[in-house]
């Protein structure tokens, strides 16, 4: 094990860095064969009635923000879902996937755009804050979010599921 | 000229926050096999140390295990019986004890049933060989500060014995890596005159603990510390960053509560686990422990 503490000038990173950066993890289609493997999908068009978002939004106390659906059927049972969730500061997309019952199967985050965790940062999110004045504090959420505490974004996250759990009842199962 | 190592990188919602695990150098297939195989991992020991939960099996402790013991499975007496041994090796400066303070705080809910025992410590805490556990008053036991590196660690060292060239685990703010060189790790810390403080790790876990908590979070208007200090009860101050380099996650995550609670007095803790700290109180970083480097670069 080998440890070292050295300061990184801002502007060193901000040369390596993307303006506009998000960190894409997997695509649609590749967290479709991770979730349902050989599986193949039918892509439902499906957008809300306004009744239907406000009985989701009743059922799972949270905002629907898009009425229109990204919506898979999956060949060997089960629905696939595409959403986006708010961040701390921008949205989260993330996938999820729903077995024949509705109960949810698997969670993937398609593309982060914000900073992780808290105690670390990637250079690239760091740039955002080159030219801001000496001794700004980065803020800081670790130490509430253990495990049993949540970040905003897991909390956000987290409902943006229960959201969907509600979105199939009301909406999907019966289509 | 050799062909580029494979990169699968994945991340979900686990632990309360955003578990994100990278392997290189592996077919994707297996890469990918292995990272579904380190999450659900995560995920089982999430269900069964969860402070929230209350089928989890920390839940089942509070509730019965001041009235009769209360058989473990041997995740959750592994995370107990290091949780105690850092106790006892910190002298009660980690205390899986103190979450009645949290939830007076909200930083933890409140628990329905059983009130703790004000004088209640980890002491009161026993741990049989044969996977019970024993209170010997009323208390609330917390595994958050230390379950969550135990959970990286099982993770990676999962990930480890299919022998990818490199690994990177993070869960917010606790993190594990291994590969053939050094990596840097930014610091959510003040920075100053445009430099961002930093530490560069070669097959080590970091695990970094600030005080200065989102009000967004906690609804507190003034920022107070999420840490106690469990000697005192007393929060800890909120001018302090800490910073815990360890060979191993589950340590690094205790003992960052270590030092936000003893500052240079943590020294012996963090040498016995062969770890080092970097502290930053108000402007000034300080290194702590014998294998800590002595000088640190540019302190303000």
């Amino acid at each position: 094990m080998k440890a070292q503490f050295l300061w990184v000038p801002a502007v060193a990173i901000v040369a390596v860095a993307t303006p506009a950066y998000a960190k894409v993890y997997l695509s649609v289609e590749q967290a479709q064969q991770l979730m349902f493997p050989g599986a193949t999908f039918t892509q439902q068009p499906l957008t809300l009635t306004g009744d239907q978002v406000h009985a989701i939004q009743k059922a799972s106390n949270t905002e629907v923000l898009n009425p229109q659906l990204q919506l898979w059927k999956v060949s060997t049972g089960g629905w696939f879902i595409v959403d986006q969730v708010v961040g701390k500061h921008e949205f989260i997309p993330l996938a999820v996937g729903l077995d024949d019952s509705g109960a949810v199967k698997s969670i993937e985050i398609l593309e982060y755009r914000e900073a992780f965790g808290d105690g670390v940062r990637n250079p690239q999110w760091l740039a955002q804050f080159y030219g801001k004045r000496n001794g700004a504090t980065l803020t800081l959420t670790k130490d509430i979010q253990n495990i049993s505490g949540a970040t905003l974004s897991s909390k956000h996250i987290t409902d943006g599921v229960r959201r969907l759990l509600a979105t199939y009842a009301i909406a999907i199962a019966a289509h | 000229m050799p062909l580029p190592s494979l990169r699968i990188e994945r991340a979900k919602p686990l632990l309360g926050t955003i578990v994100r695990i990278r392997v290189d150098g592996l077919p994707s297939a297996l890469a990918n096999d292995i990272i579904t195989g380190a999450f659900d991992l995560i995920a089982e020991i999430h269900r069964l140390m969860s402070f929230h939960e209350h089928e989890s099996e920390l839940s089942l402790m509070n509730r019965e295990a001041s009235r009769h013991p209360v058989p473990i499975s041997p995740r959750t007496h592994a995370v107990l019986s290091h949780a105690l041994e850092l106790a006892k090796a910190s002298e009660g400066l980690f205390d899986p004890t103190v979450a009645p303070a949290l939830a007076r705080d909200g930083i933890l809910p409140v628990l329905a049933g059983t009130s703790p025992a004000s004088d209640a410590s980890w002491k009161d805490i026993a741990l049989s060989s044969n996977a019970t556990v024993s209170f010997g008053k009323p208390l609330w036991l917390d595994l958050g500060g230390i379950a969550k590196g135990y959970a990286v660690d099982c993770a990676f060292d999962y990930i480890a014995s299919h022998h990818p060239t490199h690994i990177y685990l993070e869960a917010g703010g606790d993190l594990r890596l291994s590969g053939p060189e050094p990596e840097l790790v930014y610091l959510a810390a003040p920075y100053m005159e445009g430099n961002i403080p930093a530490v560069k790790i070669e097959n080590a876990a970091v695990a970094s603990s600030g005080s200065q908590v989102l009000h967004d979070e906690t609804r507190s208007q003034q920022p107070v510390s999420p840490h106690i200090d469990p000697r005192t009860g007393n929060h800890c101050r909120t001018d302090r960053f800490v910073t815990v380099v360890a060979p191993r996650c589950t340590h690094a995550d205790a003992l960052t509560k270590v030092v936000m609670a003893a500052g240079l007095a943590s020294a012996p803790v963090l040498d016995r686990y062969q770890a080092l700290a970097f502290m930053l109180d108000g402007t000034t970083w300080t290194s702590i422990g014998a294998n800590a480097p002595t000088a640190l670069p540019c302190d303000s």
